[in-house]
């Protein structure tokens, strides 16, 4: 199998005059230790190549997955759970196929969470999770096919039967036996990485089962395991067509637990995530926990509203609604809603249309105190258009000039970018930047800084059609509606999530969008029915 | 019930025991190898860099520090400190995520390993074995990882102290027979099942489980008592802590965590990263406005006076580590963990105002065994551009590693420096 390190050669690579030794995308794994037992063994893990389907994997659930697994399993958001898994974070995602392992210190973690949830589940969940209680031949079969094909997310070999069922049998108790087999199946390979094998077609591919098909729908729709329904129909044979793919997924997106994992997508790709613990110097303490909680809904909700409305791309830049609660809304200096969130009009001039006018994007993409210029466009250029920024050379003057009189940040920002050195890059940044000026560090409007007047004019460089001037953020998202980078950019990250790997079926994705009516939603359903999703290359 | 269950067990010693350490009630079995070197610990205190004018101790001479604003905090060690600057990374730690700081290899390195990871595999080569070869803790979990190196692959720190914690004192000593055989069988099913994943995968596909086999057979190793550390005495683990608020707070706890796991000889080798270099979160009153370290503190910031002020609060936590290190007797003999430890303050970058690694510094300290060459009045060595990983030799050598075959840049010395210890 060829194999390529995610690194400079599949970026684009903006400026020139930018170029350093760039750093490569290959990304942290495992959890904080080397390991104790062999030798170092092994390499550097490198992404395989993925033209059109890539190599049968494992793929580590994430935290996040592994949590969500354990609760609707035992139905019980009380079931223990923690930092168990180390998630890697590449292009800002903790998706990785790759680079999400168990090394390490992971699998002491992982005892350590095991025998906590089967101390819990003995004693809270065992009437529960088994009908009879007796130490005969039946019963803890009974339970371990049950709650194993659960955990294993298919059903359980019979030898992998007869494994639990001889720690089972080791045990004196009932409990003790349900003890051993909970601890042990939540340590298992089957349960903490999902499987793409598949088995050997006649086209020499390897389809997916539909087991594994299940459980790629489910964990890319809902973050989660397959639930009932989709188990039964894999069961069924009733998961092996794209009809039988699209069935599933229409479920999947109208149910709630979609907005879960529509909502990390959300926040990784516009880098938002962290915005409930940036430090923010507010003078006026009204960005409160909940008003960044409320932000972060915000924009998830808009985007949840395109993906499930089957609306255009170009919707999530040119809504003129939002969705907010009164607190939220009083932060905002807007009416309208109510205690709950709810679909609101936004009143004219009142702020930019789309995500991008959202406070989630402008408080995240800003300084402390201070709206930045910088921030703002290198979020357009690498989230929205898929373009990388090379960080500043060595020994340039970084230094942004203090604040004296009433200078306005486009004016700092000027005089930063007036050495024709930092220009080549700041370019194609600042320019860009400068749109969201109405806009301070804190999503609020604002018409003057420091008594001047705010001059939101600027420029998108570089595009295919020549430099796009702007006026205002409207402008900006205006522009980026109607932009091919901008859908093949979200093309390109909701594939990454989904597979785990970058530019993976490309081309049969871009084929199917373009014959789509160009939702949101046709990307989610040309990723579900591309080579990738559903089938493996023959090693 | 003939058996003694882990439920039963867990009434006994209390519920924390289900997390907690059982050192603090065996007594450790004798050391498989005492030490390598002069140094038994070496403590590993990485941050970003900093602005080399603010922090640079003008007028110090070798055997002599004048602190600056920056480095004042650090003064309550002085007659075992060691101040070098002016050394270069000769690229390899000239820009954001450069994996230099610590490996000596910039992007395109081939071989990165980070000197932890390098030291702990020549202990563990010469048979210094502990229960875990090595910590990696701290830094900020919404950021991809560039610090921590091993066989090419960028390593994750643990982020939660309390993730850290259990995986440090997680129980694994003084369990009953029964739950140790339950433990024992449950890794023998896993291994069994990743043989069969394996089985149907590339080589790739492979060595990704075959870390997994690793992770389980140093579990497996902790189970039998086969990597024992050199204890003999008793150590007590504290309390499981509480989620940190920020992730500057979860690193001072990752410190004292260390310097604990140390004190139970739980593991020679600990690194403890404050902060990253993308973003890092501060919202500390002695530091001032808050604000993110790089991008409001080092860039947006001038004159700097919360980079000071973050410097010399990290200055605190470094000699708040080594005070919790001369209180603690060292496990292996020899007077206080202090004395057998060697601390390195390490960081990602030189100048981090220019986005440079030609003028890389690192504080030293610790009584480490005897290695470090002292003064009453501190020493301040100029490493007149001499190659960073040096430095990173150096602590090498304190823990008695002579061959440097296999770290940094094969292209620039790979030793350690001049004057710095014996």
């Amino acid at each position: 199998m060829t194999s390529r390190k995610l690194g400079l050669s599949s970026l684009v690579v903006l400026a020139v005059g930018c170029g350093v030794d760039r750093p490569d995308h290959g990304a942290s794994a495992g959890g904080g230790g080397s390991d104790a037992g062999a030798d170092p063994g092994g390499g550097e893990l490198v992404a395989p190549a993925c033209a059109t389907r890539g190599p049968r994997i494992t793929r580590r659930l994430s935290n996040a997955q592994l949590r969500n697994t354990l609760q609707a399993v035992f139905q019980d958001t009380t079931v223990p759970t923690g930092d168990i898994l180390t998630d890697p974070v590449v292009l800002g995602f903790k998706a990785d196929a790759t680079q999400a392992t168990v090394r390490d210190l992971d699998s002491q973690l992982i005892m350590n969470n095991a025998e906590a949830v089967a101390d819990w589940a003995v004693t809270k969940k065992l009437g529960q999770l088994t009908s009879c209680q007796t130490m005969d031949a039946t019963c803890p079969r009974t339970l371990i096919q049950t709650l194993g094909k659960k955990l294993y997310r298919e059903p359980l070999a019979q030898a992998t039967v007869d494994a639990y069922a001889a720690l089972f049998s080791a045990e004196t108790s009932f409990a003790d036996g349900t003890r051993a087999v909970i601890s042990a199946m939540l340590q298992s390979p089957y349960v903490l990485y999902r499987r793409e094998l598949g088995t050997l077609g006649s086209d020499g591919n390897y389809h997916l089962t539909p087991y594994e098909l299940a459980s790629s729908l489910s964990y890319m729709l809902t973050n989660g395991p397959p639930d009932d329904t989709l188990m039964s129909a894999a069961d069924q044979g009733h998961l092996t067509t794209t009809a039988d793919l699209d069935r599933e997924a229409a479920r999947l997106l109208a149910a709630p637990q979609s907005e879960v994992a529509f909502g990390q997508f959300v926040r990784s790709w516009l880098s938002i995530d962290d915005l409930p613990t940036r430090a923010k110097m507010d003078p006026s303490n009204r960005l409160t926990d909940a008003v960044r909680a409320g932000m972060l809904q915000e924009t998830v909700s808009v985007f949840m509203n395109v993906l499930r409305s089957n609306a255009k791309v170009s919707e999530l830049f040119t809504a003129t609604y939002t969705f907010m609660d009164q607190n939220l809304a009083s932060y905002y200096g807007l009416g309208g809603a109510s205690s709950t969130f709810q679909r609101v009009e936004l009143p004219a001039n009142t702020r930019a249309h789309g995500i991008l006018g959202e406070g989630a994007i402008l408080t995240r993409h800003a300084l402390a105190d201070r709206s930045s210029p910088v921030q703002r466009g290198k979020l357009v250029r690498e989230r929205l258009l898929c373009e990388e920024i090379a960080p500043p050379p060595p020994n340039v003057n970084t230094n942004i000039p203090a604040p004296t009189g009433n200078i306005t940040t486009r004016e700092r920002y000027q005089e930063h970018s007036a050495d024709p050195f930092c220009n080549s890059c700041h370019q194609r940044l600042d320019p860009v930047g400068f749109s969201f000026e109405h806009f301070d560090a804190f999503g609020h409007k604002r018409d003057q800084e420091n008594g001047q007047p705010i001059d939101s004019t600027g420029t998108l460089a570089g595009m295919t059609s020549g430099d796009v001037a702007l006026d205002g953020l409207d402008s900006l998202s205006t522009y980026l509606a109607t932009s091919q980078a901008v859908s093949k950019c979200l093309v390109r990250y909701m594939s990454y999530n989904a597979y785990g790997l970058d530019h993976c079926s490309e081309s049969s994705i871009s084929d199917e969008l373009a014959k789509s009516d160009g939702s949101v939603k046709s990307i989610v359903m040309a990723v579900i029915h591309a080579p990738q999703f559903t089938t493996r290359a023959a090693d | 019930m003939s058996k003694l269950t882990r439920r039963d067990f867990a009434k006994r010693v209390g519920l924390a025991a289900l997390f907690a350490p059982f050192m603090s009630l065996v007594n450790r079995a004798p050391a498989s190898a005492a030490a390598l070197g002069k140094a038994k610990y070496l403590l590993i205190f990485y941050t970003n860099g900093t602005d080399p004018k603010a922090w640079t101790p003008a007028g110090s001479t070798l055997n002599n520090i004048v602190f600056s604003t920056m480095t004042q905090t650090l003064s309550p060690l002085l007659a075992n400190l060691v101040l070098v600057e002016k050394l270069s990374s000769n690229g390899s730690a000239d820009n954001h995520a450069a994996p230099g700081g610590l490996t000596g290899q910039g992007y395109s390195g081939q071989s990165r390993v980070s000197i932890d990871q390098f030291v702990a595999d020549k202990l563990k080569a010469a048979g210094v074995t502990t229960p875990i070869p090595s910590l990696v803790l701290g830094s900020v979990a919404s950021q991809q990882q560039n610090s921590f190196f091993r066989n090419n692959q960028p390593l994750s720190p643990i982020f939660s102290p309390v993730a850290a914690y259990d995986a440090i004192f997680g129980s694994v000593a003084g369990v009953s027979p029964n739950l140790l055989q339950r433990r024992k069988s449950a890794l023998d099913l896993v291994n069994t099942e990743l043989k069969q994943l394996s089985s149907q995968l590339d080589s790739e596909g492979r060595q990704k489980l075959e870390l997994h086999a690793d992770s389980i057979r140093a579990v497996e190793g902790r189970l039998s008592g086969g990597a024992s550390g050199s204890g003999g005495g008793s150590c007590a683990s504290g309390t499981r802590p509480a989620a940190a608020t920020q992730d500057l707070l979860a690193s001072v706890t990752h410190l004292d965590l260390a310097v604990t796991a140390f004190s139970c000889d739980i593991t020679r080798v600990a690194a403890v990263q404050f902060g990253h270099d993308q973003s890092t979160q501060v919202a500390i009153d002695e530091v001032g406005n808050k604000g993110d370290w790089h991008n409001d503190y080092i860039h947006s910031d001038n004159p700097r006076t919360r980079l000071a002020n973050l410097e010399r609060w990290l200055g605190e936590q470094f000699v708040a580590a080594a005070t919790k290190l001369k209180a603690l007797p060292a496990p292996t003999g020899g007077g206080t963990l202090f004395d057998q430890t060697l601390m390195v303050w390490a960081r990602n970058m030189g100048d981090a105002v220019a986005h440079n690694g030609s003028d890389m510094r690192f504080v030293f300290s610790g009584g480490a065994g005897g290695y470090l060459t002292t003064s009453p009045t501190g020493r301040y060595i100029d490493g007149g551009g001499d190659a960073h990983q040096r430095a990173l030799c150096s602590a090498a050598a304190a823990m008695g590693i002579t061959s440097f075959d296999g770290f940094g840049d094969a292209n620039f010395a790979r030793t350690p420096l001049d004057s710095i210890g014996k």
